[in-house]
């Protein structure tokens, strides 16, 4: 059933919280430079799903499958599935008292199996994708999260999108709170990325301005734990101008 | 062995080290002080100390060597278990160590010699043209009669360091003494006497490290530092004892007329450790900086802290403290601050800061000042933290292992330290809080 081509596969998927089940059923399947959208009213389980497929463990798969690249990765920690290049950008990164940004970054870095670089090379690398992100190069230099800002911490999660280079990365809500012009900027970085190196992406988001001039391969649209609809561009489309309440009513 | 502390061993420790008359009169007086003074009756447990059972004197089975290849085996493995790698060694070569409280190591000595500084073992400077300024200072800032380990430490004191720079001598490298334990039952006493005269400038740098052992060992030295007016001196020591060492260290800085002392101090290891350094700002504008880690671990209590005096006006005191604790271990950081009724103008502040790594861990913060002039402008903050899930999860989302996230969060709490650290220390820092973040199953799993 896997084509060889899909990196990320997940088959009825059921996931609980402590006893509560939040997730039912959950089909999806991304294949190489594919995007797929997650839409949803709040609370309707997106980022479960995304913390779950990133392997943070206080959720529990009650039942199915989460395949990458091939392998069954259920059982694997969250250090394997990120060292196996599965990405998720967290809506709210913590704050790092006294971790420099750039040495939790090399450290980050040397995880994935890319050229050893040295400490000025490294550097480079990082000048570089700041002046990309339009972010303080001597923000590297400074102690990772701590008095940065909302924008800045939402650049960052995508610089080390840039810098670790996952197969496939979860994008969840990238965008949010950001400026019209950051949604730009982090939009064409984004997809330029992905461009180059055909990650399966992701992505999360309530506004799919970041989605604009983007070819999209799957939208769905999670309700209430349960996939509500599946479809292409048409689908956001819907959304945006009529909301959620719709599925409701073909719920009843 | 000799064990216990006789009249006879004092005399003959005395003898092999062909005391001056008045060194050998203080001994014994203290062994009398010693004997007739309780154990202290605040602080840690301190019932497993058997005293009557410990070596208080290991006679070397070293004699002094000046080059590296001639340290024996065991030592330079343990530097090469701390990850001090090959190509330091050679930067430590500048290195005295200290080997069965004697003085196996001294090249320093010749670099400081050459820039005006006398740098010596305590028992050769007490052969030198120094004795009578040693004998002016020896055991007058920490006194016997100050506790029943300083009149330990004073009745069979034997090595550690003797400095003097003469006025507006600045030495511009660090001078550095690595010491350390390695006989089984040993008690090491060594006594650190510095007197920076005025105008002058020294960094001064102690490092211990010792293997594990079964029997109970005592660690009893004593610090004593003279800061002349105008002198600066920086004092840095990281100390990781065994397990079994009772660590029972006394510090104490006097700092006349716009001197400057500054105390950067790592504490590891040992079961039970009382350490409390101490400055006494006696002049006008006189200065004191401490900065601090504890690491308490499994089995113990690593009871630290600070003290100082004001004494003179326009004074400055300022204390940052750092303490882990893990696996059950206790750290306890206790200060004093003591304002005289002429310190007008003091400024002290002092923070104290906490990191509890699981829930069996405790983490103790003693204040006690007492302020007799009304001009002084005093801070004191003190928190208790905790490494958090959500921290942990981040980075191991980022491909660390649960156990580098942990150690990565630790080295940020306490980088405020390292940073002070010459390069090599910082690495070996960095290092020694790695090992002792290990778990004692295996390494962090993916």
């Amino acid at each position: 059933m896997t084509k060889t081509d899909d990196l990320l596969q997940i088959r009825n998927l059921s996931v609980a919280l402590e006893t509560k089940k939040v997730l039912h059923d959950i089909d999806l399947t991304l294949g190489v430079g594919q995007t797929l959208v997650l839409l949803g009213p709040n609370g309707a389980g997106k980022s479960t799903l995304a913390n779950t497929i990133a392997g943070i463990d206080r959720y529990q798969l009650t039942q199915g499958e989460i395949n990458f690249c091939g392998q069954v990765i259920n059982d694997w920690s969250l250090t394997r599935r990120a060292q196996a290049g599965l990405m998720m950008t967290w809506q709210n990164p913590p704050s790092l008292p006294g971790v420099l940004t750039s040495n939790f970054l090399r450290q980050a870095y040397e995880k994935t199996g890319q050229e050893k670089l040295t400490i000025f090379e490294f550097q480079q690398k990082l000048n570089k994708f700041c002046e990309q992100l339009h972010l303080p190069i001597t923000m590297m230099s400074r102690d990772f999260g701590v008095g940065f800002s909302g924008g800045e911490k939402k650049k960052l999660e995508l610089l080390q999108l840039l810098l670790l280079r996952p197969q496939v990365a979860i994008v969840d809500e990238l965008d949010a709170g950001l400026d019209t012009d950051a949604v730009k900027l982090v939009s064409q970085n984004l997809r330029a990325f992905q461009k180059e190196t055909q990650a399966g992406l992701i992505i999360i988001t309530h506004t799919a301005q970041i989605l604009a001039h983007w070819p999209i391969d799957d939208v769905l649209v999670l309700y209430q734990g349960h996939i509500a609809a599946t479809g292409g561009q048409e689908l956001i489309a819907r959304i945006q101008k009529d909301g959620y309440s719709w599925l409701k009513e073909e719920d009843d | 062995m000799t064990k216990g502390l006789a009249r006879e061993l004092v005399m003959e420790i005395s003898r092999i080290k062909d005391d001056p008359e008045w060194m050998r009169q203080l001994r014994l007086q203290s062994l009398d002080i010693y004997n007739s003074t309780p154990l202290p009756a605040w602080g840690p447990d301190l019932s497993g100390l058997d005293l009557s059972q410990i070596e208080t004197f290991v006679w070397p089975k070293n004699k002094i060597h000046d080059d590296w290849s001639q340290v024996p085996p065991e030592i330079r493995d343990t530097f090469s278990r701390l990850g001090i790698p090959q190509a330091e060694e050679k930067f430590l070569a500048g290195v005295g160590a200290q080997l069965d409280s004697e003085m196996v190591y001294h090249r320093l000595q010749e670099m400081a010699a050459e820039q005006g500084v006398y740098y010596a073992d305590l028992e050769s400077a007490l052969h030198s043209d120094y004795e009578s300024m040693i004998r002016e200072h020896f055991a007058t800032l920490i006194k016997p009669t100050d506790h029943k380990f300083a009149a330990l430490h004073t009745a069979v004191w034997s090595g550690g360091s003797f400095v003097y720079l003469p006025p507006g001598v600045s030495l511009t490298l660090p001078l550095q003494a690595y010491f350390r334990l390695n006989a089984k039952g040993a008690g090491q006493f060594e006594h650190t006497l510095i007197i920076v005269d005025q105008g002058a400038s020294l960094h001064f740098i102690e490092g211990c490290s010792a293997p594990r052992y079964n029997q109970v060992s005592l660690h009893a030295g004593s610090v004593e530092l003279f800061v002349r007016p105008r002198g600066y001196l920086r004092y840095t020591t990281i100390e990781n004892w065994s397990r079994n060492m009772y660590n029972l260290n006394t510090k104490r800085a006097y700092v006349d007329d716009e001197g400057v002392i500054e105390w950067v101090s790592g504490s590891f290891g040992s079961c039970t450790t009382c350490l409390y350094p101490e400055s006494i700002l006696a002049g006008d504008k006189a200065k004191s900086s401490y900065s601090g880690v504890t690491f308490a671990g499994t089995g113990q209590c690593l009871d630290t802290g600070f003290k100082v005096q004001h004494l003179g006006r326009n004074t400055s005191s300022h204390v940052q403290a750092k303490s882990i604790a893990k696996g059950g271990g206790v750290s306890v950081f206790r200060s004093s601050i003591w304002v005289g009724d002429q310190a007008a103008n003091t400024k002290t502040s002092l923070a104290c800061h906490s990191l509890i790594l699981d829930a069996h861990s405790r983490s103790d913060t003693i204040p006690a000042m007492v302020v007799n002039h009304p001009e002084t402008d005093l801070g004191h903050e003190a928190s208790v933290g905790r490494v958090s899930d959500e921290q942990l999860h981040y980075l191991q989302a980022r491909g660390l292992t649960q156990q580098q996230a942990l150690q990565l969060l630790v080295s940020g709490f306490v980088s405020d330290f390292t940073n002070q650290l010459p390069l090599e220390y910082a690495l070996e820092m960095n290092n020694l809080l790695n090992l002792e973040l290990s778990p004692t199953s295996k390494e962090g799993q993916i």
